[in-house]
């Protein structure tokens, strides 16, 4: 009996759940943010007014991305699209074609790229050509600087504001605790890393040059200086050298570059090689902005730290 | 199920265009062994493109594309000339070495050059699931001028292909005839590599024709046969793609592998008559 009562019931309650999921939904900005890492301050900043959905794998190299199917659905679905800008993606304006939201068509208010405003570095002195093209706005790294994460927030909640002007006090408002609890964690970053101030590291990448220059240290080299060129033996005994006269402490490469190359030069060196990330989720447990810099800067302090105390 | 029209109608229809002219083409190549010719005229290409960057051109440009086409052609005139009526070196090997050489001479250029590897990764790569609208077109266009001409000519494409020492004797050109070959085979395999990347439309060439020739002696057959298997493949793996969320070029050249093994198991199993 209590059975026969039972699952009409259920039905109708998960169908007036649903109902209700859908009510809800519709009020909400769909919203998909090019990397797990913008996702995540998006999501600090429009919490349960919008839905964050991210494309791009933490675990690989961003600008290799390769989107599937549901990625070329989300961006269909979405109302609002949150960028790196520069040429960080360059599978962004194909992935954009295919999906043909006429919403991301052009720069209009909907598509939010988040650099404006952020001060580049290394921006090419010459347009030439030879030069490549693959980084010719600047480094577009910046989001190592959690300073930067600053400027992304704001632009994200001003972004935000244009599709949504009902909401800007609520989006700013987050924006402003989010920087201020941002603010916090530098002073502490900062202080943590004053003890290193000046000490030589190694980059695999240039994906670090924001990161290092907010904390004080000098890159010395680079482990490949062309991106996807294995170093030539000059330039691996070149570096070494360099490593050893400078006495440089770490290597600093992100999980997804290979590591027999600086294995190589720490066995030659005695370097130290240290996993850090830019992308929110890998590793898994740092699960938004602040873990994931709280979790670089303890890899640093403590695979310097060792150095220091070891007589080489 | 709308959804999955409204965004894998592109590559679906990319991927039959493909199997359209490759299915052809991949019965010449089987029939020829030269098997890896296209990953040799596609690293050529890729030579070329990384050439014009070289010079200041943008690797997107047109300068680039024809700079990848002559290099194309380069390789069409060494294949040809490199093949001997009675062979002491197999032409696979020239194949290999062509491979390696142009492979190699892409890395030397550009650790001269600055950045610009990832571009030239991409030329390889490809993603069939971005294919926009005018690549759609263009290759239709572009492989509909190809196949008309080889449908014209098709006596004697198919009579060097199949029966050369025949067509020796027949006082045919061959060497001609082959460099007329390459040309084309070399402007289809460029054009499909940039939009699909190389391990698809390697899989496009080869695996259709195979399949077909477990099951057809004649040529008309096995064409027809490989075009059956390309469509139902594409179809499959496109869908697979998409309910999965996989990765489009590598789902549909898995299922391009799984279903060949389906299809020799079912010719072992059900089809295996007394060998004459």
């Amino acid at each position: 009996m209590a059975k026969k009562i039972l699952i009409p019931s259920l039905v109708v309650s998960s169908f007036a759940l649903l109902f209700c999921h859908v009510l809800f939904a519709a009020d909400k900005l769909n919203v998909v943010a090019t990397t797990t890492t913008l996702a995540n301050i998006a999501s600090e900043i429009g919490q349960y007014k919008i839905r964050v959905a991210s494309i791009a794998s933490p675990k690989q190299n961003i600008h290799h991305y390769a989107p599937t199917p549901k990625d070329v659905l989300k961006v269909k679905k979405a109302d609002v699209l949150i960028h790196e800008g520069l040429d960080l993606e360059a599978w962004r304006q194909p992935l954009l074609d295919a999906a043909g939201n006429s919403r991301f068509f052009g720069d209009g208010k909907y598509s939010i790229d988040v650099s404006r405003g952020i001060p580049l570095l290394e921006i090419p002195t010459s347009l030439s050509r030879s030069e490549g093209d693959i980084h010719a706005f600047g480094n577009p790294h910046y989001i190592g600087d959690p300073e930067n994460a600053k400027i992304i927030a704001s632009n994200i909640a001003e972004g935000l504001t244009n599709v949504d002007p009902e909401n800007a006090a609520f989006y700013r408002k987050n924006a402003a605790s989010f920087n201020e609890r941002l603010d916090t964690k530098i002073k502490d970053w900062e202080a943590r890393m004053a003890a290193f101030q000046g000490a030589p590291v190694v980059t695999y990448h240039r994906s670090w040059s924001y990161f290092v220059k907010r904390f004080g240290l000098v890159v010395i080299g680079e482990v490949e200086p062309k991106p996807g060129i294995p170093p030539t033996a000059k330039h691996l005994a070149a570096l070494i050298q360099q490593i050893k006269n400078k006495n440089a402490k770490v290597i600093i490469k992100e999980y997804f570059e290979e590591n027999r190359t600086p294995k190589k030069i720490a066995e030659e060196t005695g370097i130290r090689i240290v996993n850090l990330s830019q992308a929110v989720g890998e590793p898994e447990n740092a699960k938004d902005y602040l873990s994931l810099v709280e979790q670089d800067i303890s890899l640093l302090e403590e695979a310097l730290g060792t150095q220091k105390g070891r007589v080489s | 199920m709308s959804d999955f029209f409204l965004l894998m109608w592109k590559p679906l229809l990319a991927c039959l265009i493909l199997t359209g002219i490759h299915t052809y083409l991949g019965v010449h190549v089987v029939e020829r062994k030269v098997i890896f010719v296209d990953l040799a005229l596609a690293q050529i290409a890729a030579l070329g493109a990384v050439l014009a960057f070289m010079f200041g051109f943008n690797l997107h440009g047109r300068e680039t594309y024809w700079f990848s086409l002559a290099a194309t052609f380069v390789g069409a005139i060494i294949f040809s000339v490199t093949r001997a009526r009675r062979e002491k070196i197999p032409q696979e090997a020239i194949i290999g070495i062509v491979y390696a050489v142009a492979a190699a001479g892409a890395i030397l250029i550009l650790s001269r050059a600055a950045e610009g590897d990832e571009e030239i990764r991409h030329m390889m790569v490809g993603n069939i699931l971005l294919v926009d609208l005018r690549e759609i077109l263009t290759m239709a266009v572009l492989y509909g001028i190809v196949g008309s001409f080889h449908w014209y000519f098709r006596k004697t494409f198919l009579l060097i292909s199949t029966k050369s020492e025949e067509a020796y004797r027949k006082g045919i050109k061959v060497r001609w005839w082959d460099i007329l070959f390459y040309l084309t085979f070399g402007l289809v395999v460029t054009s499909s590599v940039h939009i699909a990347g190389v391990l698809l439309v390697f899989s496009f060439l080869i695996i259709p024709a195979v399949g077909a020739i477990l099951f057809s002696d004649k040529i008309s057959g096995r064409l027809f046969l490989g075009w059956g298997f390309g469509i139902l493949a594409s179809l499959a793996g496109i869908g697979l793609s998409y309910y999965f969320d996989l990765p489009t070029g590598a789902t549909v050249v898995c299922v391009f592998g799984g279903l060949l093994v389906l299809l020799a198991l079912i010719k072992t199993l059900f089809l295996a008559g007394p060998k004459p």
